[in-house]
């Protein structure tokens, strides 16, 4: 069956929080989750994840710690209360936006 | 044509990709990407490998998922200092006293030669008003942000040296705008305009790097 595979510019930060709101997660796991969760019709290079997950650090969203797993550092990443604030706001938005073009897209 | 070869081998393996997502990062970062990068690129192989593929075919799809190299560092341009500001904010934080003040007398000599030629200028500011206004804005203005900067409590929270320093860039911005609008100096406005894209620049960058201490730390101090 053929999928689709959509490129998502600005979306993966949102998805990024979203995976996080589950529990702490290093950049993989976070990775493939979101990947096997879309059944691959999101497709994003993984070398820019780790820019997005830096960016939402940056700006408090998230929080890093490192931790020693099978004699190799990872860093992990955990969502914090300013990332929990602005997941539900953005999940209010895309909520209200997607309602919005499903209803047009029904109507036609 | 040998290292044009080289170069291209380098493309298709881990270090080469890492060399160019991080090669203009300060070496902290460049570190802590090389780290989390190096940790995704073993799972990824180990999980093709349990798929199924060969060694190299592993290392070849791993490569591949993480994308272009190029594109990796220009977002982690914007999330990281780059080693040439870092060396900036490095220099501007060990401007020694005698630096300032001879920087301070001669850009004070400067602009008071500029005022005194306009004649409306001189009947406001007399000589020693219009250096003590200067001596407060450059030096204890600019002492107070770098005291505060090296404090312990804007280490801890770095967003209070972010204000700080956007207060200061915020003013320099309106001391050459209210200058130019008064006296036309076209030139004067094309230095002032080219001295304050660094501080801008700089500025903007600041409000994405988290760990800005860290980054702006030299080489060796940030290994240890």
């Amino acid at each position: 069956m053929y999928v689709p595979r959509m490129s998502f510019k600005g979306g993966l930060p949102t998805l990024i929080l979203q995976n996080l709101s589950r529990g702490p997660n290093h950049g993989y796991r976070i990775a493939q989750e979101i990947k096997t969760k879309s059944k691959g019709v999101l497709d994003f290079k993984e070398g820019t994840l780790y820019p997005a997950l830096h960016g939402l650090e940056g700006k408090g969203l998230v929080a890093s710690y490192t931790k020693q797993e099978g004699g190799r550092t990872r860093c992990y990443y955990k969502l914090t209360e300013k990332g929990k604030k602005s997941l539900a706001k953005q999940k209010e938005e895309w909520t209200s936006f997607a309602g919005a073009i499903s209803s047009l897209l029904q109507e036609a | 044509m040998i290292l044009d070869h080289e170069k291209s081998n380098r493309l298709h393996d881990l270090p080469g990709w890492l060399e160019i997502a991080t090669g203009s990062l300060a070496a902290p970062a460049k570190e802590r990407i090389r780290i989390e990068i190096e940790a995704h690129y073993s799972e990824s192989v180990a999980a093709h490998l349990a798929e199924g593929a060969f060694e190299s075919a592993a290392q070849a799809a791993a490569l591949t998922e993480l994308g272009s190299a190029k594109a990796a560092a220009r977002r982690f341009r914007r999330q990281h200092l780059t080693e040439k500001e870092a060396g900036l904010l490095r220099k501007w934080g060990a401007a020694s006293g005698f630096g300032l003040v001879v920087g301070y007398l001669s850009f004070c000599c400067l602009l008071y030669f500029l005022y005194s030629a306009d004649p409306e200028e001189t009947r406001y500011l007399n000589p020693a008003t219009f250096f003590a206004v200067e001596f407060l804005t450059m030096v204890i203005f600019s002492t107070a942000l770098f005291l505060v900067a090296r404090s312990k409590i804007a280490r801890r929270k770095f967003g209070l040296v972010n204000l700080l320093y956007s207060v200061n860039v915020c003013f320099s911005t309106l001391a050459v705008w209210y200058y130019v609008s008064r006296h036309h100096h076209s030139l004067v406005l094309l230095i002032c305009s080219a001295q304050l894209i660094r501080p801008l620049h700089i500025w903007y960058k600041l409000r994405n790097v988290k760990d800005a201490w860290r980054e702006m730390l030299p080489p060796q101090a940030a290994s240890s």
